[in-house]
């Protein structure tokens, strides 16, 4: 499993390292506007927290397609430059191989989640803003991005295991997305909906169920083909 | 059976449908446990497609296939670890370093043997922090060999091991797939184009066509009891009928060629007697003579 785990890790380190750049990229970028823009002294530290909530959600919002990225990259890049040739022809199961590209896409997705997580509940509250589970205008957030972010992960994670192509099968994995997010918010606007919890726990459902749904046939095929 | 005692690889009339094409028909074959086989065909014969379905790479139309007394439907991983596979292509972790992969590999094989893979190094001359992507067609070959015979397994098959590689990294692979074979009792499959290697190397040959069966005997015997006849008919005349051992004919003008297998002293006698021949030279064959007469011979019938 080590050797497995060691192979998806490099597998997926180019996507890992993208993200880390582009979230130490954002928050450098902020750190210097504040920095730039500051008009007879330091900003107060409110400001601070403020900007470095609203970085940090739109981030977190953003990273679901890093999220996706990684379904969409566990089965088809070996496919596309069929190594995945040469891993089947070695002797580990169909499942021990899926577990350990399981296991690094969580692990990878759970870096990104925690990375957020730190910046909202840990180092926000230090400038003495409200964590954003305190906070009303994120109450819904979390579990949201979380729902969307399984939908995304099973729909690419269904598309690599079809596909060659981890960008079709991130494609796919947006595509389920857009469509249930779209199709619910039709229906929305249609029959005049309030946006109330209710609804919420609509999206997050159906978003749960689809991701889930696309994540089981995506490992129900990869385990049943035979070809690599 | 048990799989200790079984033949290293069986196969009942194997079938492999490719939407309207039978890739593989109806074969039978049975390697014994120790031999060498040398699979033979042209193109598109369903060589690598058989070898694909011993290792659990492709689906069973119909048919059994029994690897090492394994079923690979349904065993294939145990199938892997006892077998040595080098395919046709080397797709490799091209990111990796040729340390790298061998780590890798070795850490799915409970059997494998760090002397063996070190003489192997040496013997194949690799250097092994060179990257995969930096690896010659050659040395890709030797490091998929080293990957396939350094686990010590009891069953390889190589697809075309030797395709596009210069005489000198032909002969090291050659080396030391005899070297492998030689010191432990290991089966082997191999196909080849080349059949010079395979007269070399293997016991027995099986040769494919079209998907099916054109032939399963020893090496030996086949050259023994495969001739090439010239004889020169008489002024006219044109040879009345095909003898059924003929795999091949061809009339030039007076001259009549033929490829007879078997061929024994009482047909020779019979061609002189039934055929209106005044001379009939009888010469030997090699493997790639025999092999371009069964086909052409084949596609004369079709």
């Amino acid at each position: 499993m080590t050797a497995l785990l060691w192979k998806d890790f490099r597998l997926n380190l180019p996507i890992a390292v993208a993200s880390a750049v582009v979230w130490a990229i954002i928050h450098a970028f902020l750190i210097l506007t504040m920095l730039f823009f500051r008009e007879g002294g330091d900003p107060p530290a409110y400001i601070w927290g403020e900007a470095l909530t609203t970085t940090n959600t739109i981030s977190l919002a953003f990273s679901q397609l890093l999220v996706g990225a990684l379904g969409a990259n566990a089965i088809a890049c070996e496919r596309a430059d069929r190594s995945a040739e040469f891993l089947f022809a070695l002797p580990p199961t169909r499942v021990w191989i899926l577990m350990s590209k399981l296991i690094l896409a969580l692990a990878l997705a759970l870096g990104v989640w925690g990375a957020h997580l730190f910046m909202l509940e840990v180092i926000v509250p230090v400038f003495g803003i409200l964590p954003a589970t305190g906070n009303p205008r994120l109450a819904g957030f979390y579990p949201m991005m979380l729902a969307s972010s399984i939908c995304l992960f099973g729909g690419s994670w269904l598309g690599s295991s079809l596909l060659k192509s981890a960008a079709y099968a991130l494609l796919i994995g947006v595509a389920l997305t857009g469509a249930a997010g779209g199709a619910i918010s039709s229906i929305q606007v249609r029959l005049k909906l309030a946006d109330t919890p209710a609804l919420e726990h609509t999206y997050q459902v159906t978003f749960l169920v689809l991701g889930i749904a696309a994540f089981a046939a995506g490992t129900i095929h990869f385990l049943r083909r035979v070809e690599p | 059976m048990t799989s200790s005692d079984s033949p290293a690889i069986e196969l009942i009339g194997l079938t492999k449908i490719f939407g309207e094409v039978k890739a593989v028909d109806a074969l039978s074959l049975v390697v014994p446990r120790g031999t060498t086989l040398g699979l033979i065909g042209p193109n598109g014969a369903g060589k690598s497609t058989t070898i694909r379905t011993l290792m659990g790479l492709s689906t069973v139309s119909y048919g059994t296939v029994r690897v090492l007394g394994l079923d690979p439907a349904v065993d294939a991983p145990q199938i892997k670890s006892r077998v040595g596979y080098v395919p046709e292509t080397h797709l490799m972790y091209r990111w990796m370093r040729i340390q790298d992969v061998i780590w890798f590999a070795k850490s799915f094989y409970p059997t494998w043997n760090d002397k063996l893979c070190r003489d192997l190094i040496n013997l194949f001359g690799l250097a092994p922090r060179q990257k995969i992507k930096q690896l010659s067609k050659g040395t890709l070959a030797k490091v998929s060999l080293l990957l396939a015979i350094a686990h010590e397994p009891e069953l390889l098959i190589l697809d075309e091991p030797m395709s596009g590689l210069d005489p000198l990294a032909r002969e090291e692979i050659l080396d030391g797939v005899l070297r492998t074979t030689g010191e432990r009792q290991c089966s082997v499959l191999f196909s080849s184009h080349s059949l010079g290697d395979v007269q070399r190397m293997a016991d027995n040959v099986a040769m494919l066509y079209e998907g099916k069966l054109l032939l399963h005997c020893p090496v030996d015997e086949l050259l023994t009891s495969a001739k090439r006849v010239r004889a020169v008919l008489r002024d006219g005349c044109v040879p009345v009928w095909r003898p059924p051992e003929a795999i091949w004919q061809c009339v030039e003008r007076r001259e009549w060629q033929l490829t007879l297998h078997p061929c024994s002293e009482q047909l020779l006698a019979r061609l002189q007697t039934e055929f209106p021949v005044d001379n009939v030279e009888v010469t030997d064959l090699s493997l790639e003579d025999l092999f371009k007469d069964y086909v052409k011979g084949r596609r004369k019938l079709a």
